[in-house]
Formats: C-alpha cells, sequence, structure tokens
C-alpha cells in the first residue's frame, strides 16, 4: 500500500513553500489543500488587481502548470475536522484524507470589532480573495463620473498598514476615505510622531481624512446598510462603505478542535511541530513557545511564512532544523511611501535605545537609527522613501556596529536606483551636529 | 470639463492648421500645426501627471481598452499595421510621388519640412521619420513626467530623445543636405550592423568610399560593432544600446509605455524568444557573409543562387521589413512594445549572449523583502518572470532584459536594484531565505 502524503492545510506564502522545499528533498507524495481557491496568490497583490495595475492572474506566483511539473497535487477543498488520532482529515464534502504529516499553514483573519451591524453587506475586510470580490462588487465602475459611483464615501477603522492598502484602493475609484486611528498618531505602536508626518503627508497628499485618539462606538445602518459611523469623539461620519482593518488574528480553530495545544494561536516548538508529533503548523497560524530575542511570538509577515516553510520541510525530510529567523525586517508602501525597517527601533526612545532622526528638506526621507545610549552601538534602522540594502544593514545591526562606525560606511547602505542623489553626506552632517547623541561613560 | 477643455481646444486648433495646409497650401502650416499638437499633447500630459504626488501610477492600466487588448487597443494594432503596409509597399497611398510628379496626401505635409532640412521632398522615409521622431520626443516628456522621481528614468529618458532628435533625424539630414549630388549612405551612427543589415551590401561599401565622411562612417560603424559594443555591455549591459540610444528600443520605451504590460509572459514565450532571436542572429550573419563574398570576387552569385534574390531581398522582406517593421511596431497594442527586441533583433542578440556571460550588469534582489506580488513581471516589457527571480532571492541575469529599470520602480517592498559589479557570484545559487540570511550574519 502506498505511504500516506504529506498533507498541507494552506496555500498561502508558509504552505507553499513548504511544499516546494519538501519537494526537493522527497519523494513522497505531496497534498496542497486549500478553500479560497486551488492556485496560490500573492495576498499583498490583491491591491493591485482592484487599482487595475495588474491582471487576476498575473498575482499568481508559479504559472499553473508548475504544479503537476513538480507533482504538488491541489486539492481545492474545506475542512471540517482533523482526527490526529486516526492521522486523517474530513472534509466538508464527506470525504476524508489520510496523512503521514500534515501541516497546518491556515493563516489568519482579520480581527473584528464586535459592535452591532458589523456584518451588514457593506462592511468590508481585506484578507481573502472574496474580500476582494466584495469590495469590487460594492464599488464597481471604474471610469465613470465620480457622481456615478455608489459609494461616495467610506470609513476605514484602524490605521495599519492594511488600512492604508484599502485606502489606496477605494482613492483610485474617486472615493472619499476617512481613517479612524486609535492612536494619536498614525501607526502609533510602531513609529514616532516625526515617522508619521511623513505618512500624513502622504495621506494628505491624497486627500484623505484622518481622525485620530478615537474608536468606533457604533455603526449606524439604515434598510441593513450601515450609512455612517459614530466614533468616541462622537463624530458622525456618514458613508456607503466600512473597511474594518485592525489587525489580523490566527486562525487556529481547527487545531483547537483537534485537542492540539493552542493559545492564540497553534503552539509550536522550535522545530514548528504542534503538541502532537505528527502534526507541524507554520505561518500567521503558529504561535512560537520560545521566539527568539527581539522576536514575537505570532509574526504575521509574509517572509516568516517563508523561512517557516523553509524549516519545516528539512525537519519533515529527516534534517530537523529549529526555526531561526534571524534578524527582524519588514517593509511597506504607504501610498507613495516606501518603509523599510531592520532590526529593533522601537516607536519611542527608552533609557536603553536612543534614537537619532534625519529627515531631508521636503520631508518625503527620513531616517531613523537606534542605538544603545552608552555604546554607541546600532540596535536597528528604518528608512522612509529611502531604500536600504539588507545584506548590509544585517552586517551593521548583527555586527554590533557603533553609530560611528555606521556614519562611516552609510554610503554603501542604499539600494535606490542609480544616479539617486546621495543623500548620506546631510545624514553624517545631521550626525556630526549632534556631538552629544552618545553619551559615553565617565 | 473646462480643465480638459483646453487641450482639445488645441488639438482641434492643430486639427484646423492640418485641414487649413491642405486648402490654402501655405508652407508654415505643417510645422504650426505639428507644434500646436505638442504643445497640446505636453499640456495633457502635465494634467495628467504633475497634478498627482510624484510616484507610480499605473491606476486602471488593465481596466482601459486601449492598454489591456481591448478593441480600441485592436484597432489601433490594424492601424498602425495597416499603416506600415502602405509606407514599405504602397507609399503611393500615402502620396508619394509618381515618378516627374510631386507629392500629395500624407508625404505632401513634410514636404515643406523637408524642404528646410535638406533642400528636397519629402519621401515616404522623411515623412515616416519625422513622425518616428515626434512620437518619441512628446511621449518621452511625458515619460519624464510619469517617472519624475526616479532620476534613472529621466537620465535615461532625455538620452533616448536627444539620440533620436540629433543623431537619427537633424544630423543626417543636414549632412545629408550638405552632401547633395553625392552617393547616399547611411549616416545615423547608432545604426549598428547586424541591426543596420545593409551595412555591408556592396552599395553601401561602395557609396562610402566615396567621401571622407563616408570612410568615416565605414571606420566608426565597424568600430561600432568590433569594440564599442562588446566593451560597452560588458560594463553595463545591453542597456547602454536598447534602453538608452536604440531607435526602436527609443519608441517602445516612449510612446510604446501604455503597452509595455502586453507582451507574451510566459515560459513558453521564452523559449519561443531563445529560438526566433538566435535564428535571426544566424540569418544576418549568413546574409552578410554572402555579401562580402560577393563583394569581395565580383560576383553576384553563390552556388547557382543570386546573392540579391536568394539573401538580401528575402532577408529584407521577412526580417527588415514584416518584422522590425510591420510586426515589430503594428502589433504593439497586442503584443506588448518588444516584440522585435525580444523576439528578432540581431544586434539585442548578439549583446545579449555577452550580457548572459560576460557582463557586469545584473538586477540584484535585496534580501528577503519580495512579497510575489508580481508588479516586476507585469510591467517587465521583454516579459521577463522577474518574480520568479525575486521571490527566490536570485539576482536577475537574463540575456534579454534591456535594463529599462521599470521593474525596480514599481516594486513597492524596494526589492530590485540594476547595478554593475564584479562577475564573481554574479548568478546567485537557489537558495532558502534562512541559508541566505545566516550567510550575511
Amino acid at each position: 500500500m502506498q505511504k500516506s502524503p504529506i498533507l498541507i492545510i494552506g496555500n498561502g506564502i508558509s504552505g507553499v513553500t513548504a511544499a516546494r522545499e519538501l519537494r526537493k528533498r522527497t519523494q513522497q507524495r505531496i497534498v496542497l489543500l486549500s478553500e479560497e481557491g486551488p492556485y496560490m496568490i500573492s495576498r499583498p497583490a490583491l491591491m493591485y488587481v482592484y487599482m487595475g495595475h495588474m491582471p487576476a492572474h498575473q498575482i499568481e506566483p508559479y504559472e499553473r502548470n508548475f504544479w503537476s511539473k513538480n507533482r504538488i497535487e491541489l486539492l481545492h477543498a474545506s475542512v471540517q475536522s482533523i482526527d490526529p488520532q486516526a492521522k486523517a482529515i474530513r472534509l466538508t464534502d464527506g470525504r476524508e484524507v489520510s496523512y503521514d504529516q500534515l501541516i497546518l499553514a491556515t493563516g489568519s483573519r482579520p480581527k473584528a470589532l464586535g459592535l452591532a451591524n458589523e456584518n451588514a453587506p457593506n462592511v468590508v475586510q481585506l484578507y481573502h480573495w472574496h474580500d476582494l470580490e466584495k469590495i469590487e462588487s460594492l464599488t464597481h465602475s471604474f471610469g465613470a463620473s465620480p457622481t456615478d459611483y455608489k459609494v461616495r464615501q467610506a470609513v476605514i477603522v484602524g490605521g495599519g498598514l492594511i488600512g492604508v492598502e484599502l485606502a489606496e484602493m477605494l482613492h483610485t475609484r474617486g472615493i472619499q476615505v476617512t481613517m479612524i486611528i486609535r492612536d494619536a498618531h498614525f501607526w502609533g505602536s510602531q513609529i514616532d510622531a516625526q515617522e508619521a508626518a511623513l505618512i500624513q503627508q502622504q495621506l494628505e497628499a491624497h486627500h484623505i481624512h484622518t481622525i485620530y485618539s478615537s474608536s468606533v462606538e457604533a455603526l449606524t445602518c439604515e434598510d441593513g446598510r450601515v450609512i455612517a459611523v459614530r466614533t468616541s469623539g462622537q463624530e458622525t461620519v456618514p458613508c456607503q462603505l466600512v473597511g474594518i482593518t485592525i489587525g489580523v488574528e490566527p486562525q487556529s480553530a481547527l487545531a483547537h478542535e483537534a485537542g492540539i495545544a493552542c493559545e492564540k494561536g497553534i503552539l509550536v516548538d522550535d522545530r514548528l511541530c504542534t503538541s502532537d508529533p505528527h502534526i507541524y503548523a507554520i505561518g500567521d497560524c503558529a504561535q512560537l513557545r520560545h521566539p527568539g530575542p527581539d522576536r514575537k511570538s505570532i509574526e504575521a509577515v509574509w517572509y516568516t511564512g517563508k523561512m517557516m516553510g523553509e524549516t519545516v520541510a528539512r525537519s519533515i525530510a529527516g534534517e530537523p532544523t529549529s526555526y531561526d529567523p534571524g534578524l527582524w525586517f519588514n517593509s511597506a508602501k504607504f501610498f507613495q511611501l516606501e518603509y523599510q525597517t531592520y532590526g529593533r527601533v522601537s516607536a519611542q526612545p527608552s533609557e536603553h535605545e536612543h534614537h537619532f532622526f534625519w529627515r531631508d528638506a521636503s520631508g518625503r526621507q527620513a531616517i531613523k537609527v537606534s542605538f544603545q545610549p552608552h555604546t554607541g552601538r546600532v540596535l536597528g534602522l528604518n528608512s522612509w522613501g529611502v531604500r536600504m540594502r539588507q545584506e548590509r544593514a544585517q552586517v551593521a545591526i548583527l555586527g554590533g556596529w557603533t553609530m560611528d562606525e555606521l556614519m562611516q560606511q552609510l554610503s554603501s547602505f542604499f539600494f535606490d536606483s542609480e544616479f539617486t542623489p546621495s543623500i548620506h553626506h546631510a545624514i553624517v552632517a545631521e550626525y556630526i551636529a549632534q556631538p552629544d547623541l552618545i553619551s559615553h561613560p565617565q | 470639463m473646462s480643465a480638459l477643455f483646453r487641450p482639445l481646444a488645441m488639438y482641434l486648433s492643430g486639427l484646423i492648421l492640418i485641414i487649413s495646409f491642405y486648402i490654402l497650401h501655405r508652407a508654415w502650416l505643417p510645422a504650426a500645426a505639428l507644434l500646436v499638437i505638442a504643445v497640446a499633447f505636453v499640456w495633457q500630459s502635465q494634467r495628467d501627471y504633475l497634478t498627482r504626488p510624484a510616484g507610480i501610477v499605473h491606476h486602471g492600466v488593465f481596466f482601459k481598452d486601449i492598454s489591456s487588448r481591448g478593441a480600441v487597443g485592436w484597432a489601433l494594432g490594424f492601424l498602425l499595421t495597416a499603416l506600415y503596409v502602405c509606407l514599405y509597399w504602397f507609399p503611393a497611398l500615402l502620396g508619394k510621388a509618381p515618378a516627374g510628379g510631386s507629392n500629395t496626401g500624407f508625404i505632401h505635409f513634410f514636404d515643406a519640412i523637408s524642404m528646410q532640412l535638406n533642400g528636397q521632398a519629402a519621401t515616404e522615409w522623411f515623412a515616416y521619420g519625422t513622425c518616428y521622431t515626434y512620437l518619441i520626443v512628446l511621449f518621452g516628456i511625458r515619460f519624464i513626467m510619469k517617472y519624475r522621481h526616479n532620476v534613472y528614468h529621466r537620465r535615461r529618458t532625455v538620452v533616448i530623445i536627444l539620440s533620436q532628435l540629433i543623431l537619427a533625424y537633424f544630423l543626417p539630414e543636414i549632412l545629408e543636405s550638405f552632401s547633395q549630388g553625392q552617393a547616399y549612405f547611411d549616416k545615423d551612427i547608432k545604426n549598428i550592423w547586424p541591426l543596420n543589415y545593409d551595412f555591408f551590401y556592396t552599395w553601401h561599401l561602395d557609396n562610402m568610399q566615396t567621401s571622407s565622411l563616408g570612410m568615416f562612417y565605414f571606420v566608426v560603424g565597424l568600430a561600432m560593432f568590433l569594440v564599442v559594443t562588446p566593451v560597452l555591455t560588458y560594463l553595463v549591459g545591453k542597456r547602454w544600446y536598447c534602453s538608452w540610444i536604440c531607435g526602436c528600443g527609443g519608441l517602445a520605451e516612449t510612446t510604446g509605455d501604455n503597452f509595455r504590460q502586453n507582451g507574451p509572459k510566459g515560459v513558453l514565450a521564452w523559449k519561443i524568444e531563445r529560438i526566433s532571436i538566435h535564428v535571426v542572429l544566424v540569418l544576418v550573419t549568413v546574409m552578410t557573409a554572402v555579401t562580402l563574398y560577393g563583394y569581395f570576387s565580383g560576383t553576384d552569385e553563390i552556388a547557382g543562387l543570386s546573392i540579391y534574390a536568394h539573401f538580401q531581398k528575402p532577408y529584407g522582406f521577412f526580417i527588415g521589413a514584416l518584422f522590425s517593421g510591420v510586426a515589430g511596431v503594428g502589433f504593439y497594442p497586442l503584443l506588448g512594445t518588444r516584440i522585435w527586441c525580444r523576439f528578432g533583433c540581431p544586434m539585442a542578440a548578439y549583446m545579449g549572449i555577452i550580457q548572459r556571460f560576460k557582463s557586469r550588469f545584473r538586477i540584484t534582489t535585496n534580501g528577503g523583502q519580495c512579497i510575489s506580488c508580481g508588479n516586476c513581471s507585469t510591467y517587465c516589457e521583454m516579459g521577463i518572470d522577474v518574480r520568479a527571480y525575486a521571490q527566490k532571492q536570485q539576482n536577475i541575469v537574463r540575456a534579454s532584459c534591456v535594463g529599462c529599470g521599470v521593474c525596480a520602480s514599481v516594486c513597492p517592498r524596494g526589492v530590485l536594484k540594476l547595478e554593475n559589479g564584479p562577475l564573481a557570484n554574479r548568478i546567485s545559487p537557489d537558495e532558502p531565505l534562512i541559508d541566505l540570511l545566516q550567510r550575511t550574519k
């Protein structure tokens, strides 16, 4: 009898990476199951389909013949339950699929506000393909004059990365967007007011309204649709569409019901194995029992999913490997403003972490470097409107460079296109102008 | 509405000037019409781009009929194709003068301009060259507005415009006016063999030898092919030519920008392209070798085959006219702007071999920042699946890359950078992200 396959639930970046890396190492059958659609899509690219930058099929990162060529069996189905004892899963259509090893890559789901009327047909999130279809159907009619839109005003609740993507999307259809943001400035949990000012400049240039230090108290409904949002500041914002983008949480229900240990997410050890030795969890749905220094137990970002997929494939293929994501990094784009971050850069400075900030005169470019106050050792850096070379940032931060060393080597850090005017002299000049930045011990 | 009205009114004025020319026959009217239309176009472009914050503006590219192979795209494709067919084989339909007569219609429109520049009535090729240059200048200005936030694109496009305007248009026309009555030879210095396939034709070699200017062009032409091209391609990749000075590339980069996303993608197109472009390189080499054999041995036959009828004529018809001209530009809206450059250009094939195996040029991928969105692959005019490399953390080293830099510009995560650097480690291994990041610790 043929051995049961390695079964992967979820065809996002984590599940697909696991499948690809497994195929490089084993001849065993690999089944990749997804509820959303048979072919992987790049979730961050959904916005480009909506804005007409890309055709829908182009957000599939692999050509469709890739899967059969690599003998990765695609299964478009949804899972009812997992039976760890029988090493099998039951599908909602009644079928059973047994597995040799099971990888849960079920991803996350958008958090809900917990308010009445949140299920109204004109309340949307931005996560799945069907979310995009819903937004499209509510706001269809690209190219018509603005007065023809069914949706003329939209409210977005939450000022994070997805919120700003949704704002950019709706803006391209001529919709007036208001963002309701909990913090006193944009992305308050991650950045300081000086950095937020760069994002604010983008929002204003694109005519996005912002209401800060506010949350949503109620969604006012009429005929089953939300017609206005009432804020904690008792402002009422009329709208024909509401976007809820207050973050995501791990999708762990299946595992939880199967008796696998879960907290916020599916708990995994260093090898990404769950409490069941034949079941692994990777990507957004996984919660690390022992995250590394300066890393969180749940990190819903693209590349950690990829690295977890690579790690789990090794372990399953007989090369037990501990998950080690190394230095934290990430990137995003706020309308036309690109952002990159490497290492530890807290929103606000502290006793153990001081900040150096440089901004160009136009306010379109900025650099923030965090360092240890006494040693001057570089801890991390944020770049705004400036592209940084990841390899250089890694070397500097992991190599324990001091601020002086960083400034000496700065010209090799930039990754912007050729001929871009050099900003490193301006940054170094700003650094020299602050001689008391590093308080050397007596 | 009133904002749209002003460029529209100017376009209409331009149209009225054109009609007036055919009624009144004043010599200054064509230039005036072209000028008014140019002003309207620049005006409209600044409203399209300068009124928005600087950055990537591709909103609705795949919703608009013209840029997503819709009905308007197809209609434009047919129109362009028909124009090229007329130009090559039925110039009389464009108003070319019958023997002893004078031009009418489309070509007549360019008579006065031609008279100013080279002292002769317009030919169909002068009319074509003027339109071609006009389009590169206007759409080049538009492209600069669209990418005004990026110095690479600004510089590249200024060079494209100047190369076309000066090297390909004014300089040859003015030199022509100084050498009237002398034997004709090609005076576009950047039109290099094997793209310029008649460089070694007997009449061309003979004509170049009749003047010192001709000898200069002969020596430079040889040096461009033998020295300048390999050296520059080694140093910076084929982009120095394809997306900076080439005329075919110039039209693609400027006028064609709206259609760059329509090139066929995928592995199949890549397979076809690798075969077809090298077949053309072999064909032009064989045809030229036979031509030179004929030149040096003073014969017009080889092994009983006529060099003209069996080699030069078919190459000129199928490759020179049908492929590079009619299909190369006619199919812009349907197959993207680099059909000829990807599938046919022997100059691109020659530089591509150098770029792939011995060049400092590559597109670097920045660590693990790629999110597989696919903007790079979508807007690659050469149909390269840039994402396939970027999502595996690999540098992009491909023979076909013309170095336009648009992939790097449309990337929302700062992942791609065109660079020249040492040959060592230029081609990245297939290495998982966890290993790459461990290695750079």
